[in-house]
C-alpha cells in the first residue's frame, strides 16, 4: 500500500465533493440549524407557554361554597382563581377542560373546623388527571389550603396556650455539593454524545454512498478500478475522505450545540437548561476533547461500515434504502444513553455505540473512569478495524463491484 | 381532464413504484418497525435499569450521628438506604456518585430538640443536584426526616395533654373526574399527532422525488410529456399515487403502534403502573380524516417543489430543510397550555397536530374540526394547483 496512491484517490474524490455545492451546503446547514431552531426555539416556546398558563388565572367551580365563606373569600381575594358558579355537570367540564379544577365542601365545613368537635370534614378536589393546566390548578388550590389549614392550627394550639413553633421541630436545608460542571454535565451531558454521534453518522452517510454507488451509476467505477491504484489503495483514499465529512459534520454540530446554549439566555432560565449559559467555561476543554477522541474510532466504524454496504448496491437511490434501516440502528443505542439511570459496567463498554455515548456522559460530567475510557476506545477501534478490514474485502470481490 | 387518463398514469405509476425496493423498505417495512423497535427496546431497557435499582440500595452517610441516635436508628433501619461510615471525603465522594447524599445533625439536635422546643433544628443534606438517583434518595430522607418530626409534635402535644386530634383540621382528597381513555389520551396526544405529521410528510418524500425529478433522471419525462395526456391529468395521476403512498405509509405506522401497545401493554403496565390504553376506534378515524388532506397538500407540495430538481439527489437536498419546517409546528401538540382557537385553525400543519391532540384526548370540537379540515383543504387545493402550474412550465422541465 502506497501512500502517495491514496493520497491521489483522497484529493480526487475531495475536488469532486466539493464541486457539489449544494450537497455539501446541504450536509452541514443541517447541523448547524438544528440546534438553535429545535433547542433553542422549541424550549423558548415551550416555557413561554408555560408561564402563561401559569400567570393566567384559572376558571374553577367551588362546590358548597357558603359552608366556607372565608376559605372562598381568600380564593377570590388571591386573584388566582377564577369562580364560577357550581353547576351539577363539573366533571364533565373539567374533563372537556372548559373548568380546570373543582372543589367541594362539605356542609357545615368551616363551623365544623372553628368548633374542632367531632370528625374532621373532608374537602374533595376534582381534577383531570395528566392534563397539565388541571394540575397546575390543582396545585394552586392545595397551596391554599395549607395555607388555610396552617393558620387554623396555629389558632388552636395558640387557643391551649402552645406557640405555633411546637409544629416545626426540625427544618431542612438542601445543599447541592456537586460542582456547577458536573450539574450541567448529568443536565446536558446525555444529549451531547447522542447528537455527535448522529451527525457524525449522517456527515457519513452522503458521501459513502456517492463514493461506491454512486460512482458505479456513473458508470465511472471501471475506470478507477482499471487504474494502476490498487484495491487497497482506493478503499483508503475513499475511506479517509468519508472520514473527514463524517469528523467535520460531528465538529460543526459540537459547535454549534455550544454557541447555541452560549448565547440563548431563555434557554438558562429553564430547568433543563440551568446554568447552561456557562456551557462554555464548565464543560471543559480537556472533557470535550476526550469525548472527540472516544468518538474519533466511532466514526472510522461508521465511514468503514457504510462503505462496505453501499457498495452492494448498484445506485444511489439502492445504497440509500440499505442504509436507512441501519440509521435505525444506530439510533437505539445512542437514545439509550439518553435514559436515566443507566450506568456504565464493563459488559455495555462491549457494545458499539451504546458504549461512546454512555462513557462520553461520564466525561461531561466530569468524571474520567479512565479503564472504562481504556476499554471503550479499544473494543471501538476493534470493531472499526473489523468493519475496515470487510471493506477492502468487499471492493475484492468481483460479485460486489459488478452486481447485474 | 379525464378519469380515464389519470387513472391510466396513476396505474403506470403504482406499477413502478412497486417494482422499486426502496419503496416497499421505506413505506411499509420502515413504519411498520419503527414504533415496537423504539417501544420496546426502550422499555426493555428501562425496566432492567429499574429492576436494577431497586436491587441496589443507594449509600448514604451521616454526619454528627452522635447528635441523633434516635433519627440515625431510624434512618439505619429504612430498607431502602444503605448507611455507611462517615468519611471526611464525601464531597468528593458525592461527585464521583459514589455516595448519593449525606445528612448533616447539628451539635447536639435530639437534645435540643427535646429541650427548646421554641428553636427549630436545622438538618442539612447534601445531595447532587440534577443527578437521577441522588435526587431519589433525596426525596427518601425527607420522607424520613418528616415522620420523624410527625412523631416528635405527638410526643410535644401529649406532654403537654392536649389531644393530637387537634392537628386533624380536615382531610384533603385528590379525585380524578377524567376517564381512563382520557387520561392516556391526553399522553398519546403529545406524541402521536408529532409522529403522525413526520411520517405523513417523509412517507410522501421517496415517490414525489421518483416522480418528478427520478423521472428526469431516468430521461423518461420528456416521453410522458408527448404522450396525449393532458399535463392536468398527469400532475393528478402522479399526485395521487404520492398520496396514497403517504397515507399507507402513516396508516401503518399508527397501526404498528397500537399493536405494538396492545403486546407490549403487560410490559408498560410493569414501568407505569397506572396505565391503561384505551384509543377508541373513533378518534383515530376523525385523526384519519384530518389527516388525508395535510397529506394532500404535503403530496401535491413535495411535486411542485422536487419537480424543479434535476435529479434524485438535488431533488433531496430541496426537500431536506422543508422537514424542519413542519418538524416545528407539528411538535406544538407536546408543548403544554396550547390551545386550539379560530385563529390557529388556519396555520396549516399545526391546527392539524392540536386538533389531533384534542380528539386522542377524547374531545370533539365539531367546529374547530370543520374549519381545520376545510382550510386543510383549501390549502391542499392552492398546493396542487401550484403542482400544475409547475407542470406548465418549460424551464421548469427542462432545465439545465
Amino acid at each position: 500500500m502506497k501512500l502517495r496512491n491514496i493520497g491521489i484517490v483522497y484529493s480526487k474524490e475531495r475536488t469532486d465533493m466539493l464541486r457539489d455545492r449544494r450537497t455539501l451546503i446541504n450536509m452541514f446547514l443541517f447541523p448547524l440549524l438544528m440546534f438553535p431552531l429545535v433547542t433553542v426555539g422549541f424550549s423558548r416556546m415551550e416555557s413561554r407557554f408555560r408561564q402563561k398558563a401559569q400567570s393566567e388565572a384559572a376558571t374553577i367551580m367551588v362546590l358548597g361554597a357558603e359552608h366556607a365563606p372565608e376559605l372562598v373569600a381568600q380564593l377570590r381575594a388571591s386573584g388566582k382563581f377564577v369562580i364560577l358558579p357550581a353547576s351539577e355537570d363539573f366533571r364533565q367540564q373539567i374533563s372537556e377542560k372548559k373548568i380546570r379544577a373543582a372543589v367541594e365542601f362539605p356542609a357545615g365545613f368551616e363551623s365544623a373546623v372553628r368548633s374542632a368537635e367531632g370528625p374532621p370534614p373532608g374537602v374533595k378536589l376534582f381534577y383531570y388527571q395528566t392534563e397539565t393546566r388541571s394540575e397546575m390548578a390543582l396545585r394552586g388550590l392545595e397551596e391554599a389550603l395549607t395555607k388555610f389549614r396552617n393558620e387554623l392550627l396555629q389558632g388552636r394550639l395558640a387557643g391551649r396556650g402552645l406557640a405555633a413553633s411546637v409544629l416545626t421541630p426540625v427544618k431542612l436545608e438542601e445543599e447541592n455539593v456537586a460542582t456547577r460542571e458536573k450539574v450541567a454535565g448529568v443536565r446536558l451531558g446525555p444529549l451531547i454524545p447522542y447528537f455527535i454521534i448522529i451527525f457524525s453518522l449522517m456527515g457519513a452517510l452522503h458521501p459513502a454512498m456517492d463514493l461506491t454507488a454512486g460512482e458505479k451509476e456513473r458508470g465511472t467505477m471501471e475506470t478507477i478500478l482499471a487504474s494502476a491504484v490498487s484495491r487497497g489503495e482506493l478503499v483508503m483514499g475513499k475511506f479517509l475522505l468519508v472520514l473527514t465529512t463524517s469528523l467535520l459534520t460531528a465538529l460543526v454540530s459540537l459547535a454549534s450545540y455550544g454557541v447555541t446554549l452560549k448565547y440563548s439566555a431563555s434557554a438558562g432560565a429553564r430547568g433543563m437548561g440551568a446554568g447552561s449559559k456557562e456551557f462554555a467555561a464548565h464543560f471543559s476543554l480537556q472533557s470535550l476533547a476526550l469525548v472527540f477522541g472516544m468518538v474519533l474510532p466511532l466514526t472510522v466504524l461508521f465511514s468503514a461500515v457504510l462503505i462496505a454496504i453501499s457498495l452492494i448496491a448498484r445506485s444511489y437511490k439502492e445504497a440509500q434504502s440499505y442504509t436507512g434501516p441501519l440509521m435505525m440502528v444506530a439510533i437505539l443505542p445512542a437514545i439509550a444513553s439518553i435514559l436515566p439511570g443507566i450506568e456504565l459496567n464493563p459488559k455495555l463498554a462491549l457494545i458499539p455505540i451504546l458504549n461512546v455515548s454512555l462513557v462520553s456522559k461520564e466525561i461531561l460530567s466530569g468524571s474520567y473512569p479512565w479503564a472504562s475510557i481504556a476499554l471503550v476506545f479499544g473494543s471501538t477501534c476493534f470493531y472499526a478495524a473489523a468493519a475496515l478490514a470487510i471493506a477492502v474485502l468487499q471492493f475484492h470481490r468481483e460479485e460486489v463491484l459488478f452486481r447485474a | 381532464m379525464d378519469a380515464r387518463n389519470v387513472g391510466i398514469v396513476y396505474r403506470k405509476e403504482l406499477t413502478d413504484i412497486l417494482r422499486d425496493r426502496r419503496t416497499i423498505i421505506s413505506s411499509i417495512l420502515l413504519p411498520i418497525l419503527l414504533f415496537p423497535l423504539l417501544i420496546l427496546g426502550i422499555g426493555a431497557l428501562a425496566t432492567v435499569v429499574v429492576r436494577k435499582a431497586t436491587r441496589e440500595s443507594p449509600t448514604v452517610m451521616l454526619k454528627g450521628e452522635e447528635h441523633a441516635p434516635d433519627l440515625a436508628r431510624r434512618l439505619r433501619e429504612n430498607k431502602r438506604l444503605e448507611v455507611v461510615a462517615f468519611r471526611d471525603d464525601y464531597v468528593q465522594q458525592i461527585n464521583d456518585k459514589k455516595l448519593r447524599a449525606v445528612v448533616e445533625f447539628p451539635i447536639s439536635f435530639e437534645t435540643n430538640v427535646r429541650e427548646k422546643p421554641a428553636e427549630p433544628q436545622t438538618i442539612k443534606i447534601f445531595h447532587y443536584e440534577g443527578e437521577l438517583r441522588s435526587q431519589a434518595v433525596l426525596r427518601w430522607l425527607e420522607a424520613a426526616v418528616k415522620d420523624y418530626s410527625e412523631s416528635v409534635v405527638t410526643q410535644r402535644l401529649t406532654a403537654a395533654r392536649v389531644p393530637t386530634e387537634v392537628l386533624n383540621a380536615f382531610a384533603v382528597e385528590k379525585m380524578n373526574v377524567a376517564s381512563a381513555e382520557k387520561v392516556t389520551g391526553n399522553i398519546l396526544g403529545m406524541i402521536l399527532p408529532y409522529f403522525i405529521i413526520i411520517l405523513c410528510l417523509t412517507g410522501a418524500m421517496v415517490p414525489a422525488i421518483d416522480l418528478t425529478a427520478g423521472e428526469k433522471e431516468r430521461g423518461t419525462i420528456e416521453t410522458i410529456l408527448a404522450s396525449p395526456i393532458g399535463r392536468g391529468d398527469l400532475v393528478l395521476g402522479k399526485f395521487l399515487l404520492v398520496l396514497l403512498v403517504s397515507i399507507v405509509t402513516t396508516a401503518l405506522s399508527v397501526l404498528s403502534f397500537a399493536g405494538t401497545v396492545l403486546i407490549g401493554g403487560e410490559l408498560l403496565a410493569k414501568i407505569q403502573k397506572s396505565f391503561v390504553l384505551a384509543v377508541s376506534g373513533k378518534s383515530i378515524a376523525v385523526v384519519f380524516f384530518m389527516v388525508v388532506p395535510l397529506a394532500a397538500t404535503f403530496s401535491a407540495l413535495l411535486l411542485a417543489i422536487s419537480l424543479i430538481a434535476r435529479s434524485y439527489r438535488e431533488a433531496q437536498s430541496y426537500l431536506g430543510p422543508l422537514i424542519f419546517i413542519a418538524i416545528l409546528p407539528g411538535m406544538a401538540s407536546m408543548l403544554p397550555g396550547v390551545e386550539l382557537n379560530p385563529g390557529l385553525a388556519l396555520v396549516p400543519v399545526l391546527n392539524v397536530s392540536l386538533v389531533a391532540k384534542e380528539i386522542f384526548a377524547g374531545q370533539y370540537h365539531w367546529n374547530l374540526i370543520g374549519l381545520i379540515f376545510l382550510s386543510t383543504c383549501v390549502w391542499a387545493a392552492l398546493a396542487l394547483y401550484v403542482a400544475v402550474r409547475q407542470f406548465h412550465r418549460e424551464e421548469v422541465l427542462f432545465r439545465m
